[in-house]
């Protein structure tokens, strides 16, 4: 079933049997800000598990941690104790330069801004995660047209991003995003700035995007998009504090309310 | 399948395709940041330029006039006249084939109102030689004849031909034995191509030269060709052993070498100044790709998030600065030809050197080519890889806590700098060290070190400033206030970086205007102190360190001193060694007559009276500046050896003087003694006293008439005349360096605007509230514009303030070294037009961004990321 996987594949131990080993697996993460009397302890013992192909939800209120644990995850930062890895390699403790591989060929990323350049159209913004890698165009000529084809944008190629509405400059940015066929694409808050129209549109692609093999992690606020999830994980305090399955809007609004209502930091986990 | 070459609507071809991208869409900081290029660029290739043309200049002028020549015979430094007996000796020195002896004369061009013409397109060297004698020069005639007789001459093509003189034309001149009138027998031409800038060159028989000079006898210059067989060097070296110690004997290559190295202090002085507009313009550059770093630092952390390695975004912020130098080269090097030509111009008319038309070399295009590419790479280096080292994180967070603030890391090292780098190069500037090459390296290269140390420091003083000054502004105007003296404190770097350009123009300009000052007031006091003669007789366009002029024939002397109103009228004959006696220094010779010079001058001396000293003088003794006695450590008691072609003459030293002539490098000694070393009989200047006091507008109308009558290449001058002609050449002099201080201004101008746009595109959000919540574009206009001035009178005030300290501490240097009797003068007006100048500055620096602030669409403004 999957369609993606063709680079990589060769690497994923299958240990236990016939079960596969998770794509990605986070142990450990800790994570602080700053020192003496205004440290932050962003991320305390966070365990993380994304299997093949799952579209995981991170929910929790502001502060909480989300996009400290996303970014590590999108070795974009380093976590201070604890491991992660994908396909069963470890990445925490990575060079830049090894680190700046994994960003450019093993991660996509979505962003809440779009982080779209302002000069370049939208076929170039797209383009960019080969170019950034020192690849040539011709190589990605259909890949490009059909990415944005295939996020309902084929006409608007040679449109500059200011010519774009904020959803649209979205689907350029997950067109972006999978360009070079990432492993895992990452997605902080990738609706938080569009009206809720434009970010439904933009859920439903993320949505079809993993139904046709991608696997992707999202930030989100918004327990109608989180309900669209395979899984919904809830951090509080920089710790894991529930997980709930996604599918039902109403199931996911009630275990995040709970988690909004559940003791202060430090206090046990409440398990589903 | 057949894919296209690129995807739809893709342009780019690959990642460096990005940085110009970026560079259009930011017009004006990448047209700012170019012409930074542009005036780095343009000064080296303007100074490299002028620096070939000058060189270049002497060696077609010697090429020229010694087109046949092998062996030049002069006295010693080309001083005064070789005794008529060395001819002979050198006749007969086996290897020589022919030899000539020349009397030279300068001689100005009279024009249709009797007045002798000045400026050097009216300057005429005209060389005097038996015309039947051998051809040293190589010219020949190409139109008319030789001339046959004592009233003829033979004019140089190109410059009879400017001056529309052919053939059978008169020519009227003015020479120091009177006015004369000749006819024009020929032009000739010399085998290689001549362009002195406008002086003329002439050929006439040997008496009729002796007669206007008024050189009776000796030789200004002997030129020898050798035998066949016999090589320069060697003949040289036959004509050394024949002609006695006061004689120079060099090839005209030698003596082109010779030219060329008493350039070399000029050179150094163009060569400081075009690295310190290379120094602006990196400075400038480094500024600009800083703060489009900071700007885009979302966007660069995209990019890292992306992939993109530290090395490629590096390497692509340093592209772009690249791709901006080519254009910027381009255009550099067309102002570059424009600024040669200016300075050209003004070493034509100021220092009156033959300087010929431009000789642009391939070496100084890839040199100044070069140079700007450094500059750019130098500029961006550090922008560059603050850029690589951004996190990928900031593609989600920005740019977080930017409001660095110095520290004292920072303080520390800018002292370092600063101090030695202003005593090591108040030394430099005006010591009498000033000499070697090495010198200039350490001394140029410490006054640059200084200027590094100023930007360094600028901001523990400009930011104390900025708060000093934001209290009134604030209270003034609470909103525009606020808005301005809040970005400009909430960034002291880049507050502080953009001062630090005008920080270090101005502080140039003061430091000139200081030293200029000082000089000039401390000459002004001491011709009025020692001034004592009613009237001076010179040559026309006569200055101390101006274009050459003709000197003056004695019998002018005893012509003035016949007339009734006349109390005394005595000599002094000057001339400008390029080493002094005992010394190797340059500095002046001085000749007077002793029984009447205390006339005319009173002098204080020290060491002995005025009485003892001229008594000395008269015994064939010598007087020596504080500045000659510093550098050669002689004293009073001690021998200075004058060796000319006339013989050589030991001097005792019997006094000292403090002067300002020539720094102090001075040598004074009798008109016989000069006479008898260097056969120097002709005046430079007269001094001459009134019979009384009242008969002084009587002896000025007097002097006047007898010039106008028969001596148009002379002038009378009152004292009040000569001492304005003294403040015009220093004048002209620090103005000449002030000028080029002007490109480094328009730098910082360039930097300022910089600045302020960026301030404008780093608050567009809080601008559009500002718009939103009916804020009028005149107030936005005004928040600009109150930043801007800010900034400039707090750059212009600490530039005055480090000016002023630089140009103190060289003066006091300067007066404990050499010149004890320099006094420290403030030109308070000129500190008051440079803070104006400042302010002015800063509020044309604001109409860019103002306008682009005030014409922000409010809703683009309020969604602006
Ligand atoms: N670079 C940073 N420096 C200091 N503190 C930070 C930094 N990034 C995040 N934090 C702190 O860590 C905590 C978690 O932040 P974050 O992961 O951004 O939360 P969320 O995305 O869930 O809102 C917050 O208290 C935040 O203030
Ligand atoms: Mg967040």
């Amino acid at each position: 079933m999957p369609t993606n996987t063709d680079r990589s594949t060769a690497t994923v131990g299958e240990p236990g049997g016939g079960r596969p080993s998770p794509l990605l697996e986070a142990h450990a993460l800790t994570r602080a800000f700053g020192g003496g009397a205004t440290a932050v302890q962003a991320l305390r013992d966070v365990d993380l598990t994304v299997e093949e192909g799952e579209l995981v939800a991170i929910m929790g209120p502001s502060g909480s941690g989300k996009s400290t644990l996303l970014h590590i995850l999108g070795a974009l930062d380093r976590p201070d104790a604890g491991s992660v890895s994908i396909d069963g390699r470890r990445y925490d403790d990575l060079a830049d330069r090894e680190l700046t591989r994994l960003r450019g060929e093993v991660f996509g990323f979505v962003f809440q801004f779009f982080n779209l350049l302002p000069t370049l159209s939208a076929a170039e913004n797209v383009l960019l995660p080969a170019l950034v890698n020192g690849e040539r165009p011709a190589r990605y000529a259909t890949r490009v047209d059909s990415l944005l084809g295939r996020v309902g944008l084929g006409d608007r190629a040679a449109h500059l991003p200011t010519e774009l509405s904020g959803g649209e400059q979205q689907r350029v940015a997950i067109a972006r995003a999978l360009l070079r066929r990432p492993r895992l694409v990452l997605a902080d808050e990738p609706t938080g700035n569009l009206d809720s129209k434009a970010g439904g549109t933009v859920m439903r692609l993320l949505r079809a995007v993993v139904d046709e093999g991608q696997t992707v992690v999202m930030v989100t606020h918004d327990p109608g998009a989180a309900a669209l999830a395979d899984r919904v994980v809830f951090l509080r305090d920089g710790q894991i504090v529930g997980e709930v399955e996604g599918g039902d809007t109403a199931r996911v609004i009630d275990a995040f309310g709970e988690v909004e209502a559940s003791a202060p930091a430090g206090a046990e986990r409440t398990s589903t | 399948m057949t894919a296209p070459a690129h995807p739809e609507g893709v342009r780019l071809h690959s990642f460096a395709g990005l940085g110009g991208r970026s560079l259009r869409a930011r017009p004006l900081r990448s047209g700012l940041t170019a012409a930074g290029i542009v005036l780095g660029v343009g000064m080296a290739f303007g100074v490299l330029v002028l620096v070939a043309t000058i060189h270049s200049s002497f060696e077609g002028l010697f090429n020229a006039i010694y087109g046949n020549t092998s062996v030049v015979v002069t006295g010693k430094s080309s001083i005064g006249e070789v005794p008529q007996r060395t001819l002979v000796q050198v006749r007969r020195v086996e290897g020589v084939k022919a030899a000539s002896g020349q009397v030279m004369g300068l001689f100005r061009v009279v024009g249709t109102e009797g007045e002798a013409q000045t400026g050097s397109s009216s300057t005429l060297f005209v060389a005097g030689s038996n015309l039947r004698g051998p051809n040293t020069s190589g010219a020949t005639v190409v139109e008319g004849t030789k001339p046959r007789g004592p009233h003829q001459i033979e004019l140089e093509e190109g410059w009879a031909r400017s001056h529309g003189l052919s053939p059978g034309d008169t020519i009227r001149l003015a020479t120091p034995t009177g006015e004369a009138t000749l006819r024009v027998s020929g032009v000739f031409r010399f085998e290689t191509a001549l362009d002195l800038g406008g002086y003329g060159t002439a050929a006439a028989p040997l008496g009729s030269v002796r007669r206007m000079t008024g050189k009776a006898t000796g030789w200004d210059e002997i030129s020898v060709i050798a035998a066949s067989g016999v090589s320069d060097q060697e003949l040289s070296r036959r004509i050394r052993a024949a002609v006695g110690p006061g004689v120079e004997v060099a090839t005209p290559a030698a003596k082109g070498e010779e030219v060329n190295d008493a350039m070399s202090s000029l050179d150094i002085v163009l060569y400081f100044f075009s690295g310190m507009a290379i120094f602006v313009s990196v400075f400038l550059i480094l500024n600009s790709f800083n703060m489009t770093v900071l700007q885009r630092i979302r966007e660069l952390g995209t990019l890292r998030a992306l992939g993109a390695s530290r090395g490629r975004i590096a390497v692509s912020v340093l592209g772009e600065a690249l791709i901006l130098a080519i254009p910027g080269c381009a255009l550099g090097l067309a102002l570059g030809i424009g600024l040669a030509e200016l300075l050209a111009a003004a070493m034509r008319s100021f220092f009156g050197l033959p300087i010929a038309s431009l000789d642009v070399t391939a070496g100084a295009i890839v040199g100044s080519v070069a140079i700007g590419l450094l500059a750019t790479a130098a500029g961006a280096l550090y922008p560059s890889l603050r850029a690589g080292r951004i996190a990928p994180v900031r593609a989600l967070t920005g740019a977080v806590g930017n409001e660095r603030r110095p520290g004292w890391r920072r303080a520390l090292l800018g002292v370092v700098l600063f101090l030695p780098g202003m005593a090591i190069g108040g030394l430099f500037w005006f010591s009498n060290a000033s000499g070697t090459t090495t010198a200039a390296i350490v001394g140029v290269g410490s006054t640059l070190t200084m200027f590094v140390g100023m930007v360094l420091l600028a901001p523990f003083l400009v930011m104390p400033l900025i708060d000093l000054l934001s209290w009134p502004v604030r209270t003034l105007m609470p909103s525009e206030g606020r808005l301005a003296t809040d970005s400009l404190r909430m960034n002291p770097l880049r507050t502080s970086a953009t001062a630090a350009a005008l920080v270090v123009t101005l502080s140039v300009v003061v430091v000139n205007a200081t030293m200029s000052a000082s000089f000039l007031g401390s000459i002004s006091a001491q011709l009025d102190a020692h001034f004592a003669r009613d009237l001076t007789v010179q040559p026309v366009g006569y200055s101390s360190y101006g274009p050459p002029v003709s000197a003056i024939d004695p019998s002018l002397q005893s012509q003035i001193a016949a007339l009734p109103a006349v109390g005394t009228v005595t000599p002094e004959r000057i001339v400008y060694m390029r080493k002094l006696p005992g010394s190797t220094e340059p500095g002046l010779l001085e000749a007077v007559d002793p029984r009447r010079w205390p006339l005319v001058d009173k002098t204080e001396y020290e060491g002995a009276s005025t009485a003892r000293a001229m008594a000395g003088l008269g015994g064939g003794g010598a007087v020596v500046g504080k500045g000659f006695a510093d550098a050669t450590g002689l004293a009073v008691g001690d021998t200075v050896t004058l060796r000319g072609a006339g013989g050589v003459v030991r001097a005792p030293i019997v006094a000292t003087t403090d002067t300002f002539e020539a720094n102090g490098n001075l040598v004074m000694v009798s008109l016989a003694t000069m006479r008898r070393a260097y056969g120097i009989a002709s005046d430079s200047t007269l001094a001459i006293t009134a019979v009384s006091p009242a008969r002084r507008v009587a002896l000025g109308r007097q002097v006047s008439a007898l010039l106008a009558r028969r001596y148009p290449g002379f002038e009378a001058v009152s004292n009040a005349e000569v001492k304005k002609q003294y403040e015009d050449a220093v004048n002209q002099q620090f103005s000449f360096f002030d000028a080029i201080v002007g490109i480094a201004v328009i730098v910082g101008l360039l930097g300022i605007i910089n600045t302020l746009s960026m301030a404008v595109i780093e608050r567009t959000r809080e601008i559009g509230v500002l718009r939103a919540l009916g804020g009028s574009r005149w107030r936005i206009r005004r928040t600009m514009l109150t930043e801007s001035l800010l900034i400039s009178l707090a750059g212009s005030l600490v530039g005055i303030a480090i000016g002023l300290l630089v140009g103190i501490v060289w003066i006091i240097s300067v007066r404990e070294s050499t010149l004890v009797g320099l006094s420290l003068e403030i030109p308070t007006s000129m500190l008051i037009a440079i803070a104006a100048l400042g302010v002015l500055i800063g509020a044309l620096a604001a109409i860019l961004p103002a306008r682009r602030a005030a014409n922000l669409d409010p809703l683009k403004a309020l969604t602006y990321e």
